[in-house]
């Protein structure tokens, strides 16, 4: 199982968004967690995919892509 | 200067260019219609009478003229029935912003009058969508929602605005509001890519031209790559126009209804160049087999469409217009197709009967080779794309990715208002005209001399094509629908409706009634029968095309 982090604004517009979108490209959750210690008082958006999914970086350019990301990147839990 | 909310986001249309807008007041934006009356010399709104039909004229609006389109809605209902024209939008990557109202912000979360949380339901087909929080953050969330709407792979953007927002004030300076500088990112040099020698070893390439080559705005580009190697361009339905189809370079649409040449020399290419394509089902039939046998290069400014329907051999991502100057010099000495023949496209000629074929021919006959063509979604829709033959990238507007039947009309509203100067033609099967019909209202109440011609099969033609091929003829809720007289129904909306059943009485009628001054019906007899081919079946790969009677 792989994990994306993404650091974002603490909007749960913006976690709403990240996982309806990925859900309509096919990615099925194993775990999604969200925290409020990120810097510039953003906030942490973990989320680890089942492995039966679709390719595992196509969940990163998603997110990229969502307004008021910062930044994404692969982390091992 | 102290601005109410309503005041400050008319300013910030004003500032990103906005002279039209499309809507339906209620409610939660009577402050907003104020501002807008107010405002209304700066900036004209046009009223339709549904939501839907609002959006599809935005979105009319912006392909036909490649401006941002602007919708206006109240909250609730208002909101809710921008849905099918905000995924229209969506699917077909075009640049709205849809701002709704919503209650005010006292009352959110408690179920009060016509609130519904239209961020939540439109978060997978908008490009962005959010709240604002407050007044101060109005302008610059305005401001964003224009630049995400139009920058890069466009798409709808969706801005709810309480009521409360709307009657806040504070100080504010237009000035203030200076757009970001386009920071456009380079594409990398691909001097020593190695599809440079794909290419150069190739004898057989096909470009397919898609959507994104009218996004970049590359058709001249194209035109200039194609015809100096001498490479055959096949389109996808939103690739239509992006290269004439007049030039003999030009082998039509692919996919299932696509001309049979143009399948059949894709399918037997040994290199294949995709700009702006993203392989729909539609296009591609079977993934396994299309194009089994050539090199792909895949063009695109949208790395999510890469490896999403089919694999590429080599992707390109960002601007088509730059990769295709950097190609050029590049594949200098290459010899393009060879022994391509232009003239084994053409399609046996029949005769002049009362079928789709010649219904449109005797229509672009009338109106000419500029006119901006809207349909609605079914068999005309592959009709038009197969025979009219449109030579400019703004030229074809219809709903590919969706199939929205209930599009054109308000689309072709958008597009008249948009281009007054340019003859429109709204062409519909009967199933599809009466889904939003009542749009003709909006058609007589601003005079638009849209010409509305209506396929009248008295059924949903299409789905019983595939009823009648796929299901034992067993038609299913699609047949015996002569309920309505479109001749009067355009009637009781002051239009000029006319029906016929023969080639020459169209163009009697053409010739007596359509004057490019007024909005005119016509309606045209066709038989149930008619269908369109080729059709690849379902499943099946483009060279198992069924290409019926008529090619």
């Amino acid at each position: 199982m792989r994990t994306l982090r993404a650091h974002m604004e603490n909007e749960p517009e913006v976690m709403m968004r990240i996982t309806a979108l990925l859900k309509r490209k096919g990615f099925l959750f194993k775990r999604i967690e969200m925290s409020d210690d990120a810097p510039n008082n953003g906030a942490w958006l973990n989320i680890t995919f089942l492995e039966n999914g679709p390719e595992f970086m196509k969940a990163v350019h998603t997110v990229e892509n969502v307004v008021h990301v910062h930044s994404v990147e692969e982390i091992n839990l | 200067m102290v601005l109410n909310g309503a005041h400050i986001l008319i300013e910030c249309l004003k500032q990103q260019g906005v002279d039209t807008v499309f809507g339906f007041p209620g409610g939660a934006v009577i402050p907003l219609y104020d501002a807008l009356y107010q405002h209304r010399d700066a900036i004209k709104h046009h009223r339709t009478c549904h939501e839907q039909a609002a959006i599809h004229a935005a979105d009319g609006y912006a392909r036909a003229t490649g401006r941002v389109g602007v919708g206006i809605v109240t909250s609730g209902p208002g909101a809710t029935n921008t849905i099918t024209g905000i995924a229209t939008a969506f699917m077909d990557s075009m640049p709205l912003v849809v701002i709704c109202g919503q209650v005010a912000n006292p009352l959110i979360g408690r179920d009060a009058f016509q609130e519904v949380d239209i961020t939540s339901m439109t978060l997978t087909i908008t490009k962005h969508c959010e709240m604002v929080r407050s007044l101060e953050e109005l302008p610059e969330t305005m401001m964003r929602a224009f630049e995400i709407a139009r920058s890069g792979r466009p798409g709808p953007v969706l801005i709810d605005v309480p009521k409360n927002i709307f009657l806040e004030s504070m100080a504010f300076d237009v000035a203030t509001l200076q757009p970001k500088e386009k920071t456009s990112e380079v594409n990398p040099c691909i001097t020593d890519h190695p599809l440079v020698l794909a290419i150069r070893r190739s004898k057989k390439p096909v470009i397919i031209a898609g959507g994104g080559v009218r996004h970049a705005e590359a058709s001249d580009a194209l035109f200039a790559f194609a015809t100096q190697f001498q490479i055959p361009v096949a389109n996808t339905l939103m690739g239509s126009g992006t290269f004439p189809q007049d030039h003999p370079l030009a082998l039509g649409m692919i996919g299932m209804h696509g001309h049979a040449y143009a399948n059949r020399l894709l399918s037997g290419a040994d290199l294949v160049i995709t700009m702006g394509v993203r392989f729909s089902d539609r296009v591609i039939g079977r993934a396994e087999t299309f194009c089994k046998n050539a090199v792909m290069i895949q063009m695109d400014i949208d790395r999510n469409e890469f490896n999403k329907n089919i694999t590429a051999d080599y992707h390109l991502l960002g601007d088509l217009n730059d990769y295709i100057q950097q190609l050029t010099p590049l594949l200098s000495g290459w010899g393009g197709y060879l022994c391509y023949s232009p003239k084994e496209k053409e399609a046996a000629v029949q005769a002049p009967t009362f079928t789709a074929q010649h219904i449109l021919k005797t229509i672009k006959g009338a109106v000419g080779d500029e006119a901006i063509v809207v349909t609605e979604v079914g068999q005309h829709q592959m009709w038009t794309a197969q025979h009219w033959g449109f030579n400019t990238p703004r030229q074809f507007l219809t709903s590919g990715g969706l199939g929205t039947m209930g599009f054109g009309l308000g689309a072709a509203i958008g597009a008249q208002i948009g281009c007054p100067d340019e003859t429109v033609v709204h062409i519909a099967g009967d199933g599809s005209f009466k889904m939003n019909a009542i749009e003709l209202s909006t058609v007589s109440k601003y005079k638009l001399p849209i010409l509305t011609v209506i396929f009248n099969n008295q059924s949903l033609g299409m789905v019983r094509q595939w009823q009648k091929m796929f299901c034992d003829s067993r038609f299913s809720e699609t047949d015996g629908d002569d309920s309505v007289d479109f001749v009067k129904l355009a009637a009781a909306f002051g239009i000029t409706g006319i029906r016929v059943s023969s080639i020459e009485a169209l163009k009697l009628m053409l010739d007596a009634a359509f004057d490019r001054t007024q909005p005119l019906v016509i309606e045209c007899l066709i038989h149930q029968d008619d269908a369109v081919y080729p059709i690849v079946p379902p499943g099946c790969s483009l060279t198992e095309m069924d290409e019926g009677g008529s090619q």
